[in-house]
């Protein structure tokens, strides 16, 4: 297998997948690896392959994918499929495994396009069987057309919610209700954004229409829906059988085999920490996210980051910063000139400008609740080792406020998921318990490897020994 | 601002000095530029481990396995520590021969805490060993302990006996004077105290040189990993091999963490360590071979931490002979989290001028010197 | 395709499609090709995939894109496999992940 590349692409969604087109059409050498068994990525998840009738169910904000699949594929860079990246260093070296075996590959630059993922929220039975996130329903569907047959209860706050209630009205499956968890006061702070939105009015069309398409087919089909709900909880033994929540001093109780949560979505930045890009903390969305410039520029000169991992604006936004990043790293290798680096760029920068115009509207519309993360004592925080917000707790009150100080003795986030699931809820409870600024709080360290690689996969490594020691 | 003591560097060896220091009735004042843990003390493997020191080291050793007991007394907390044999194997007969010699070595010194055993006891202890393993050498009173925990521990200690421990406090200048020291602090503060004592983990060769004082010591990025629970595996008992480098302990939630002399590149200037994952493939073929169930652990995380190494491998604990009232307690090279507790006691005691517990010889700063003449 | 137990239709798939046998806890299930391990078994059966390593508790894909790493199954004596990212093949033998110890 070759190893060495002008540019390793990390994530083959639609960011990894236009920066590697633009990088192979300036004749440069790129290998896009990816975990998954098909490009696309989590938004266009098994585009290639999904029946007719799942296109025409996810629209053509689904299929469009297929044209920069297309591109890449035609371009014949290399693609690395049901490979996952565990390591990633300055030097230009990616670690990885495939095929019970682990190797590593070297590019002169890196790109980071490793996208987003749901913000993790923990409640009262999130860890039972029959909980699954919104996207993660979505995948299910893109992956194999499963629909829930039984009752579902779909509950959050952010267009994933509407998207996917949209989708499962749509193929009749049994929803027992659609619970809303967007705070009434937040509509109010968002309306300062609603100039700039408006200037996408196409686009705060689209989204209107989606709702009240949600709306009035809920209403049709007698299908409950809520708004400004809050306590939500998972009832039952070894799976979920019921969701209880609250809407101002009432509790609502649905029965659901299947509890569907988003919370809206987050940038993965697993990869990006264990290689050391400068992240920054951002007070509307409450998530870290890393200092990249609009043409992918990290801290680190050879590693760029682009896509929803860099800040999380959507499908059509990562494609136009893979875009960018690609066309940036072609310059630095010297296969365009300025002027054409310039020439090619604007056009890219305007449209990623009309795209980003709706979202300070909505990033202040779908904020983080302000009590997302007033979490019982009693529930769990990480998933992988069954601990406690109330056990976290204990150590903030004896004055530790660093995640990777609690982790080194009570082991939250030290798990298989190095902790994706419980940093979010962690970071959250030392910010309420200590009053300190969440900026000036130490983030939790990612060390290698960002996933679990087994001992057989590492003893059959393909790569020379390196005999110092 | 003054002290009777200034102690820089707040990892276990500094706390573990100060507490004893303020006790004995010493005002102490504890120069962290982290914060206590952040380094070597917080972030090694956990082992408290008499199997296999350097003989230089046994006596120490010995008397800080019996204060490791304590823990729950002298510094309110028990540390996370338990009891898990080191089990050292031999995997032919020829390393069977050099533990074998060991024992005696250490049996005519008067040591029985190293036993050498069959495989019937090899067997017992470690149900899973490969089959070409021979025999081994065990301390049965080996165990593990939680460095995080253990360095809380010590500096909330040294805080209740009324140490200062100044944290996010990096020490940038250090003056001599007839009397003592002045020190600076990034922050422009000064302070100053009639004695000091360079505990500076991995930044003591460099911090030395500041002294006018300057000490072979080198930094290192020991590296570890940590695998999934496998707990059936390993049978409680930590292992470690005769003719490779493979440490592997047998942590009581059922990981195993894998050690054995790994290093990586790294910078201290710019603290950055590129943990290397080849490494691990090594450690990974040796621990499938030792213990063939391995094959399914997984390596969740490796890590490491800066660490001050010597290349005689022991430390060098005891005054200048260049700054008079100065001390050093450095160069732990990788194997100083068990010996904190005994370090902290003969620190105190040479520096109010009384004899040690054990004479402190081997580990003399300038033995190089003498070495090089 | 067995699919009494499970929580979820399979919404487009006709008769004629092509499928694959996958052996889970050493039945035979029929499932569409392509589709991820996840799939197949929430297709199949409702239960869970394995247990939390801290407490043995049962867990499921909670996901389905690769973080959680609540999915965890044992291919082809192979443990530790992610199923939500693992795609089926003919004579697949999946078990759920026991705990260790
Ligand atoms: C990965 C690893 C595994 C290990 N495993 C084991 C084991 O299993 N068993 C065992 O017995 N030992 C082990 N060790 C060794 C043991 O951890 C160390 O020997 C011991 O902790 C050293 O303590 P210390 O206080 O000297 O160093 P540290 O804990 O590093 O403390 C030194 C402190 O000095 C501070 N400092 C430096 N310069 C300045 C300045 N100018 N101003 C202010 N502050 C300053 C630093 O910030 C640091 O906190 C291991 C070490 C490592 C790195
Ligand atoms: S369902 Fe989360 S990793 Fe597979």
């Amino acid at each position: 297998m070759k190893t060495k590349y002008d540019a390793i692409v990390v994530g083959a969604g639609p960011a990894g997948l236009a920066c590697s087109a633009e990088l192979t059409a300036k004749g440069l050498d790129v290998a896009l690896v990816d975990e998954q068994s098909s490009p696309g990525g989590q938004i266009y998840r098994n585009i290639t392959r999904a029946t007719v009738n799942r296109h025409n169910i996810l629209g053509s904000d689904y299929s469009e994918g297929l044209q920069v699949v297309k591109e890449f594929t035609e371009g014949g860079g290399t693609y690395l499929p049901r490979t996952r990246v565990w390591q990633a260093e300055a030097t230009g070296d990616v670690y990885f495994s495939r095929d019970g075996y682990s190797g590593a590959l070297h590019g002169e630059y890196i790109v980071l396009t490793t996208g987003a993922m749901e913000r993790p929220v923990p409640f009262p039975g999130w860890t039972l069987p029959g909980v699954m996130t919104c996207g993660g329903m979505s995948n299910l569907f893109k992956d194999s057309g499963l629909v829930p047959k039984q009752p579902v209860v779909i509950c959050g706050s952010g267009p994933l919610v509407w998207l996917v209630a949209e989708h499962l009205l749509a193929l009749d499956a049994p929803i027992t209700a659609i619970l809303d968890t967007t705070p009434i006061s937040q509509i109010t702070a968002a309306m300062k954004h609603v100039g700039g939105a408006l200037k996408r009015f196409d686009y705060m069309m689209k989204g209107i229409k989606m709702i009240a398409g949600v709306e009035a087919k809920a209403r049709k089909k007698k299908v409950p829906l809520h708004r400004n709900i809050s306590h939500l909880e998972a009832i039952g033994t070894d799976r979920v059988e019921r969701v209880s929540c609250k809407k101002g001093a009432r509790t609502l109780s649905f029965e659901a085999s299947t509890l569907l949560v988003s919370e809206g979505i987050i940038p993965n930045t697993s990869l990006l920490r264990q290689v050391g890009v400068k992240h920054t903390w951002n007070p509307v969305q409450r998530f870290w996210h890393p200092d990249v410039t609009l043409e992918g520029r990290t801290n680190l000169d050879s590693v760029f980051v682009a896509g929803d991992g860099s800040f999380v604006h959507g499908a059509k936004s990562a494609e136009y910063k893979g875009r960018l990043t690609g066309l940036t790293i072609a310059r630095e290798l010297h296969r365009l000139s300025d002027q054409q680096f310039a020439e090619q760029s604007a056009p890219v920068k305007e449209k990623l400008k009309r795209e980003l115009l709706p979202r300070p509207f909505i990033d202040a519309l779908y904020a983080p609740a302000k009590k997302l993360y007033a979490l019982a004592d009693d529930t769990i925080v990480c998933r992988c080792e069954s601990i406690t917000a109330g056990r976290i707790r204990e150590f903030i009150a004896e004055g530790y406020v660093d995640h990777n100080e609690i982790k080194a003795i009570i082991r939250c986030g030290m798990g298989p998921c190095q902790g994706r699931m419980c940093s979010s809820a962690v970071f959250e409870l030392i910010a309420e318990g200590s009053g300190l600024a969440p900026e000036t709080i130490r983030q939790h360290r990612l060390r290698p490897p960002i996933k679990p690689v087994s001992l057989q996969e590492l003893a059959n490594a393909k790569v020379g020994e390196n005999d110092e020691s | 601002m003054k002290a009777d003591v200034l102690i820089v560097g707040g990892g276990l060896m500094g706390c573990a000095t100060a507490i004893e220091l303020a006790r004995k009735g010493k005002s102490v004042t504890v120069f962290e530029k982290d914060v206590p843990g952040r380094h070597a003390s917080g972030n090694n493997s956990g082992g408290v481990r008499c199997q296999g020191r350097d003989l230089r080291e046994i006596p120490f050793a010995v008397e800080s396995r019996k204060m490791w007991d304590l823990h729950p007394k002298t510094v309110s907390s028990d540390c996370g520590f338990y009891v898990s044999p080191r089990l050292r194997l031999a995997e032919n007969d020829a390393e069977m021969e050099v533990l074998v010699k060991r024992q005696e070595k250490l049996n005519s010194l008067g040591y029985t805490h190293e036993v050498v055993v069959d495989l019937n006891e090899v067997r017992r202890l470690s149900p899973n060993v490969a089959d070409h393993v021979v025999g081994g050498l065990v301390c049965y009173t080996d165990g593990l302990a939680n460095p995080m925990l253990t360095s809380k521990a010590y500096a909330a200690a040294a805080g209740r006996e009324g140490v200062q421990i100044l944290t996010r406090t990096r020490v940038v200048e250090v003056q001599t004077m007839s009397w003592g020291f002045k020190l600076r602090t990034a922050d422009g503060k000064v302070y100053e105290g009639e004695t000091l004592i360079n505990a500076t983990g991995a930044w003591s060769g460099r911090f030395s040189e500041m002294l006018g004082d300057p000490l072979p010591v080198f930094s290192a990025a020991p590296t570890m990993m940590v695998t999934d629970r496998m707990a059936d595996m390993m049978n409680g008992t930590s292992l470690g091999l005769t003719g490779r480098l493979l440490g592997l302990m047998a942590a009581q939630n059922g990981t195993i963490i894998v050690g054995g002399g790994y290093r990586s590149p790294h910078d201290l200037e710019k603290e950055k360590i590129w943990i290397d994952p080849m490494q691990m493939t090594k450690a990974s073929k040796i621990m499938i071979e030792v213990l063939p169930g391995l094959k399914d652990a997984q390596m969740i995380r490796c890590w490491a931490a800066f660490e001050g190494c010597l290349a005689d491998k022991v430390p060098i604990v005891g005054s200048s002979k260049q700054v008079p009232g100065l001390f050093h307690v450095c160069g732990f090279s990788a194997h100083g989290f068990q010996l904190a507790p005994i370090m902290g006691r003969v620190m105190s005691q040479i520096v109010l001028g009384q004899q040690p517990d054990f004479p402190l010889d081997d580990f003399r700063p300038d033995r190089f010197e003498q070495k090089v003449k | 395709m067995v699919n009494q137990n499970s929580r979820f239709s399979w919404s487009d798939t006709g008769a004629a499609d092509k499928t694959v046998n996958v052996i889970f806890e050493g039945q035979n299930c029929t499932v569409p090709e392509g589709v991820t391990v996840a799939a197949a078994l929430l297709g199949h059966d409702d239960n869970h995939f394995c247990h939390s390593a801290a407490q043995g508790d049962k867990r499921a894909p909670y996901c389905l894109m690769g973080v959680c790493f609540e999915c965890l199954v044992e291919i082809d004596g192979l443990k530790n496999r992610q199923a939500c990212l693992e795609p089926v093949y003919e004579g697949m033998n999946v078990k759920r992940q026991q705990v260790e110890g």
